[in-house]
Protein backbone atom coordinates (compact mmCIF):
# COMPACT_ATOMS: atom_id res chain seq x y z
CA UNK A 1 0.00 0.00 0.00
CA UNK A 2 1.35 3.39 -1.10
CA UNK A 3 1.42 6.18 1.93
CA UNK A 4 -1.15 8.00 0.13
CA UNK A 5 -3.37 5.48 0.38
CA UNK A 6 -2.35 5.10 4.20
CA UNK A 7 -3.20 8.93 4.94
CA UNK A 8 -6.52 8.88 3.26
CA UNK A 9 -7.29 5.76 5.09
CA UNK A 10 -10.22 7.38 7.51
CA UNK A 11 -9.12 6.12 10.49
CA UNK A 12 -5.19 7.64 9.85
CA UNK A 13 -7.28 10.93 9.01
CA UNK A 14 -8.53 11.26 12.44
CA UNK A 15 -5.48 9.79 13.80
CA UNK A 16 -3.10 12.60 12.13
CA UNK A 17 -6.02 15.51 12.60
CA UNK A 18 -5.83 15.30 16.20
CA UNK A 19 -2.11 15.37 16.11
CA UNK A 20 -2.41 18.30 14.01
CA UNK A 21 -4.75 19.93 16.49
CA UNK A 22 -2.94 18.44 19.38
CA UNK A 23 0.63 19.83 17.88
CA UNK A 24 -1.07 23.46 16.92
CA UNK A 25 -2.37 24.41 20.07
CA UNK A 26 0.79 23.33 21.90
CA UNK A 27 2.87 26.01 19.37
CA UNK A 28 -0.27 28.68 19.87
CA UNK A 29 0.08 28.26 23.40
CA UNK A 30 4.23 28.56 23.25
CA UNK A 31 3.78 31.55 20.33
CA UNK A 32 4.96 34.95 22.25
CA UNK A 33 6.10 33.78 24.98
CA UNK A 34 10.02 33.64 25.25
CA UNK A 35 9.87 29.54 25.23
CA UNK A 36 9.19 29.84 21.44
CA UNK A 37 12.64 30.22 20.37
CA UNK A 38 13.59 27.02 21.80
CA UNK A 39 10.30 25.75 20.48
CA UNK A 40 11.26 26.77 16.66
CA UNK A 41 14.69 24.97 17.72
CA UNK A 42 12.93 22.17 18.55
CA UNK A 43 10.88 21.85 15.31
CA UNK A 44 13.76 22.62 13.13
CA UNK A 45 15.58 19.60 14.80
CA UNK A 46 12.18 17.53 14.49
CA UNK A 47 12.23 17.87 11.06
CA UNK A 48 16.03 17.65 10.45
CA UNK A 49 15.36 14.25 12.35
CA UNK A 50 12.58 13.21 9.68
CA UNK A 51 14.49 14.52 7.05
CA UNK A 52 17.72 12.34 7.84
CA UNK A 53 15.46 9.10 8.71
CA UNK A 54 13.87 9.49 4.92
CA UNK A 55 17.11 9.81 3.79
CA UNK A 56 18.62 6.73 5.78
CA UNK A 57 21.97 9.11 7.09
CA UNK A 58 22.78 6.40 9.42
CA UNK A 59 25.14 8.49 11.07
CA UNK A 60 22.89 11.68 11.70
CA UNK A 61 20.24 9.52 12.22
CA UNK A 62 22.12 8.09 15.88
CA UNK A 63 23.26 11.46 16.49
CA UNK A 64 20.11 12.96 16.48
CA UNK A 65 18.26 9.72 18.17
CA UNK A 66 21.30 10.36 21.04
CA UNK A 67 20.16 14.25 21.49
CA UNK A 68 16.61 13.72 21.72
CA UNK A 69 17.33 11.11 24.46
CA UNK A 70 19.38 13.37 26.67
CA UNK A 71 16.68 16.57 25.43
CA UNK A 72 13.73 15.38 27.29
CA UNK A 73 15.34 16.37 30.50
CA UNK A 74 16.49 19.41 29.67
CA UNK A 75 12.93 20.17 27.88
CA UNK A 76 11.13 19.33 30.84
CA UNK A 77 13.81 21.89 32.68
CA UNK A 78 13.66 24.76 29.91
CA UNK A 79 9.65 24.33 29.80
CA UNK A 80 9.00 23.73 33.54
CA UNK A 81 6.73 27.29 34.31
CA UNK A 82 5.22 26.88 30.89
CA UNK A 83 4.25 23.25 31.65
CA UNK A 84 2.99 23.98 35.26
CA UNK A 85 0.98 26.48 34.00
CA UNK A 86 -0.87 24.34 30.88
CA UNK A 87 -1.26 21.69 33.24
CA UNK A 88 -2.89 23.99 35.76
CA UNK A 89 -5.15 25.33 33.11
CA UNK A 90 -6.21 21.91 31.79
CA UNK A 91 -7.11 21.20 34.94
CA UNK A 92 -9.32 24.19 35.60
CA UNK A 93 -10.77 23.45 31.94
CA UNK A 94 -10.13 26.86 30.75
CA UNK A 95 -7.50 25.57 28.39
CA UNK A 96 -9.63 26.33 25.21
CA UNK A 97 -11.09 29.27 26.41
CA UNK A 98 -12.95 31.04 29.83
CA UNK A 99 -16.08 29.08 31.14
CA UNK A 100 -17.38 32.31 32.59
CA UNK A 101 -21.10 32.18 33.41
CA UNK A 102 -23.93 34.57 31.45
CA UNK A 103 -23.86 36.08 35.02
CA UNK A 104 -20.76 36.76 35.68
CA UNK A 105 -19.42 37.45 32.62
CA UNK A 106 -22.62 40.73 32.81
CA UNK A 107 -21.28 41.77 35.94
CA UNK A 108 -17.76 42.06 34.68
CA UNK A 109 -18.26 43.87 31.64
CA UNK A 110 -20.60 46.06 33.70
CA UNK A 111 -17.59 46.81 36.10
CA UNK A 112 -15.35 47.65 33.14
CA UNK A 113 -18.28 49.35 31.12
CA UNK A 114 -18.26 51.90 34.21
CA UNK A 115 -14.77 52.16 34.90
CA UNK A 116 -14.25 53.41 30.95
CA UNK A 117 -16.92 55.35 31.03
CA UNK A 118 -15.53 57.22 34.57
CA UNK A 119 -11.96 57.51 32.82
CA UNK A 120 -12.94 58.83 29.64
CA UNK A 121 -15.20 61.87 32.01
CA UNK A 122 -12.04 61.79 33.86
CA UNK A 123 -9.68 62.36 30.84
CA UNK A 124 -7.42 59.17 32.45
CA UNK A 125 -6.10 57.12 29.67
CA UNK A 126 -5.87 53.29 30.18
CA UNK A 127 -5.24 50.14 27.85
CA UNK A 128 -7.48 47.04 28.98
CA UNK A 129 -6.71 43.85 27.05
CA UNK A 130 -9.33 40.79 27.91
CA UNK A 131 -8.12 37.84 27.22
CA UNK A 132 -10.71 35.31 24.50
CA UNK A 133 -9.01 31.83 23.62
CA UNK A 134 -5.50 32.50 23.08
CA UNK A 135 -3.17 32.84 25.48
CA UNK A 136 -1.88 36.35 27.19
CA UNK A 137 0.31 34.95 30.00
CA UNK A 138 4.06 36.00 27.87
CA UNK A 139 2.56 39.55 28.04
CA UNK A 140 1.93 38.91 32.10
CA UNK A 141 4.67 38.46 32.20
CA UNK A 142 6.31 41.93 31.59
CA UNK A 143 3.87 43.56 33.86
CA UNK A 144 3.22 43.16 37.75
CA UNK A 145 1.37 40.14 38.92
CA UNK A 146 -2.09 41.52 40.60
CA UNK A 147 -4.63 38.71 40.73
CA UNK A 148 -7.82 40.51 41.44
CA UNK A 149 -11.67 40.86 41.49
CA UNK A 150 -12.28 42.82 38.73
CA UNK A 151 -14.23 46.56 40.06
CA UNK A 152 -14.41 49.67 38.70
CA UNK A 153 -13.02 51.35 41.60
CA UNK A 154 -9.56 49.10 41.54
CA UNK A 155 -9.44 49.61 37.38
CA UNK A 156 -10.31 53.55 37.95
CA UNK A 157 -7.33 53.55 40.69
CA UNK A 158 -4.66 51.78 39.29
CA UNK A 159 -4.87 53.92 35.84
CA UNK A 160 -5.06 57.25 37.76
CA UNK A 161 -1.78 59.21 36.84
CA UNK A 162 -0.13 59.23 39.84
CA UNK A 163 -0.28 55.24 40.53
CA UNK A 164 3.10 53.30 39.87
CA UNK A 165 1.04 50.70 37.93
CA UNK A 166 -1.26 53.51 35.43
CA UNK A 167 2.08 52.95 32.61
CA UNK A 168 1.33 49.86 29.85
CA UNK A 169 -1.69 47.84 29.85
CA UNK A 170 -4.14 45.86 32.24
CA UNK A 171 -4.37 42.23 31.57
CA UNK A 172 -7.72 40.34 32.46
CA UNK A 173 -7.59 36.56 32.03
CA UNK A 174 -10.66 33.98 33.29
CA UNK A 175 -12.61 36.69 34.83
CA UNK A 176 -10.02 38.28 37.10
CA UNK A 177 -7.35 41.05 36.91
CA UNK A 178 -4.02 39.14 36.64
CA UNK A 179 -1.78 42.42 35.66
CA UNK A 180 -1.16 45.80 34.91
CA UNK A 181 1.65 47.67 33.77
CA UNK A 182 2.01 45.12 30.84
CA UNK A 183 4.03 45.83 27.18
CA UNK A 184 1.68 45.34 24.27
CA UNK A 185 3.45 44.86 20.83
CA UNK A 186 3.08 48.29 18.37
CA UNK A 187 1.86 47.58 15.64
CA UNK A 188 3.92 47.95 12.36
CA UNK A 189 1.05 49.44 10.64
CA UNK A 190 2.20 52.57 8.74
CA UNK A 191 -1.38 54.17 7.95
CA UNK A 192 -2.68 54.44 11.50
CA UNK A 193 -3.69 58.01 11.49
CA UNK A 194 -1.14 60.32 13.46
CA UNK A 195 -3.75 61.21 16.24
CA UNK A 196 -3.39 57.99 17.38
CA UNK A 197 -0.70 57.77 20.06
CA UNK A 198 1.70 55.01 21.19
CA UNK A 199 -1.76 53.28 23.10
CA UNK A 200 -3.47 52.61 20.65
CA UNK A 201 -0.82 51.20 18.41
CA UNK A 202 0.17 48.90 21.19
CA UNK A 203 -3.98 47.91 21.28
CA UNK A 204 -3.88 47.08 17.34
CA UNK A 205 -0.43 45.40 17.85
CA UNK A 206 -2.03 42.82 20.29
CA UNK A 207 -5.43 42.89 18.47
CA UNK A 208 -2.93 41.59 15.10
CA UNK A 209 -1.05 38.77 17.41
CA UNK A 210 -3.77 37.81 19.47
CA UNK A 211 -7.67 37.04 19.42
CA UNK A 212 -7.88 39.37 22.66
CA UNK A 213 -10.61 42.32 23.03
CA UNK A 214 -8.63 46.00 23.81
CA UNK A 215 -9.71 48.32 25.26
CA UNK A 216 -8.39 52.39 24.76
CA UNK A 217 -9.35 55.10 26.48
CA UNK A 218 -7.68 58.30 25.35
CA UNK A 219 -7.15 60.77 27.53
CA UNK A 220 -6.73 63.53 24.92
CA UNK A 221 -9.86 63.02 23.01
CA UNK A 222 -12.03 60.97 25.83
CA UNK A 223 -13.07 58.43 23.52
CA UNK A 224 -13.61 54.78 24.40
CA UNK A 225 -12.09 52.45 21.73
CA UNK A 226 -12.31 48.65 21.49
CA UNK A 227 -9.56 46.58 18.84
CA UNK A 228 -10.38 43.30 17.87
CA UNK A 229 -8.55 40.72 15.47
CA UNK A 230 -6.91 44.03 13.93
CA UNK A 231 -10.12 45.67 13.66
CA UNK A 232 -10.74 49.50 15.55
CA UNK A 233 -13.86 50.35 16.72
CA UNK A 234 -14.29 54.00 17.77
CA UNK A 235 -15.78 56.74 19.83
CA UNK A 236 -17.97 53.91 21.93
CA UNK A 237 -20.16 54.44 25.10
CA UNK A 238 -20.54 52.34 28.06
CA UNK A 239 -23.68 50.69 26.44
CA UNK A 240 -22.10 50.12 23.24
CA UNK A 241 -18.81 48.60 24.66
CA UNK A 242 -20.50 46.39 26.60
CA UNK A 243 -22.60 45.20 24.23
CA UNK A 244 -20.09 44.61 21.35
CA UNK A 245 -17.44 42.54 23.74
CA UNK A 246 -20.42 40.32 24.68
CA UNK A 247 -21.03 40.23 20.59
CA UNK A 248 -17.49 39.34 20.20
CA UNK A 249 -17.01 37.05 22.44
CA UNK A 250 -20.47 35.20 21.68
CA UNK A 251 -18.88 34.83 18.05
CA UNK A 252 -16.36 32.83 18.69
CA UNK A 253 -17.43 31.67 22.44
CA UNK A 254 -14.50 32.70 24.45
CA UNK B 1 -28.33 34.04 7.07
CA UNK B 2 -26.97 31.27 9.74
CA UNK B 3 -25.21 29.15 7.39
CA UNK B 4 -23.44 32.30 6.01
CA UNK B 5 -22.15 33.28 9.42
CA UNK B 6 -20.72 29.57 9.99
CA UNK B 7 -19.24 29.47 6.55
CA UNK B 8 -17.09 32.87 7.87
CA UNK B 9 -16.38 31.40 11.29
CA UNK B 10 -15.03 28.08 9.47
CA UNK B 11 -12.99 30.11 7.02
CA UNK B 12 -11.36 33.01 9.26
CA UNK B 13 -10.26 29.83 10.81
CA UNK B 14 -7.51 28.86 8.39
CA UNK B 15 -6.86 32.85 7.55
CA UNK B 16 -5.81 32.76 11.68
CA UNK B 17 -2.22 31.65 11.92
CA UNK B 18 -1.84 30.22 8.83
CA UNK B 19 1.64 29.01 8.79
CA UNK B 20 1.55 27.49 12.31
CA UNK B 21 -1.28 25.72 11.20
CA UNK B 22 0.72 24.49 8.06
CA UNK B 23 4.05 23.71 10.25
CA UNK B 24 1.84 21.74 12.86
CA UNK B 25 -0.16 19.71 9.93
CA UNK B 26 3.50 19.04 8.25
CA UNK B 27 4.88 17.74 11.96
CA UNK B 28 1.88 15.62 12.45
CA UNK B 29 2.16 14.36 9.34
CA UNK B 30 5.83 12.98 9.67
CA UNK B 31 5.18 12.23 13.41
CA UNK B 32 2.30 9.98 12.35
CA UNK B 33 4.30 8.31 9.81
CA UNK B 34 7.30 7.81 11.81
CA UNK B 35 5.56 6.13 15.06
CA UNK B 36 3.67 3.96 11.96
CA UNK B 37 6.76 2.75 10.90
CA UNK B 38 8.32 2.33 14.70
CA UNK B 39 4.92 0.09 15.45
CA UNK B 40 5.55 -1.66 12.50
CA UNK B 41 9.59 -2.40 13.51
CA UNK B 42 7.97 -3.93 16.78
Amino acid sequence: MSILNILTAPKSIIEISILWFVIYQMILFFEGSRAIQVMRGIIVLLLLFFLFKKIDFTVLNWLMEKIFGISVIALLIIFHPEIRQGLARLGQGRFFGTILKEEELESILKEIGKAAEDLSKDKVGALIAIEKSESLSSYVESGVAVDAKISSELIETIFTRNSILHDGGMVIQHGRITATGCIFPLTTKQDLSRIFGTRHRAALGLAEETDALIIVISEERQDISLFYEGKMYRDMGKEELVLKIKDLIKVKGA
Amino acid sequence: MMVKKNAQRFLSWFTTHPWLKLIALILAILLWLYIKEEIKGI
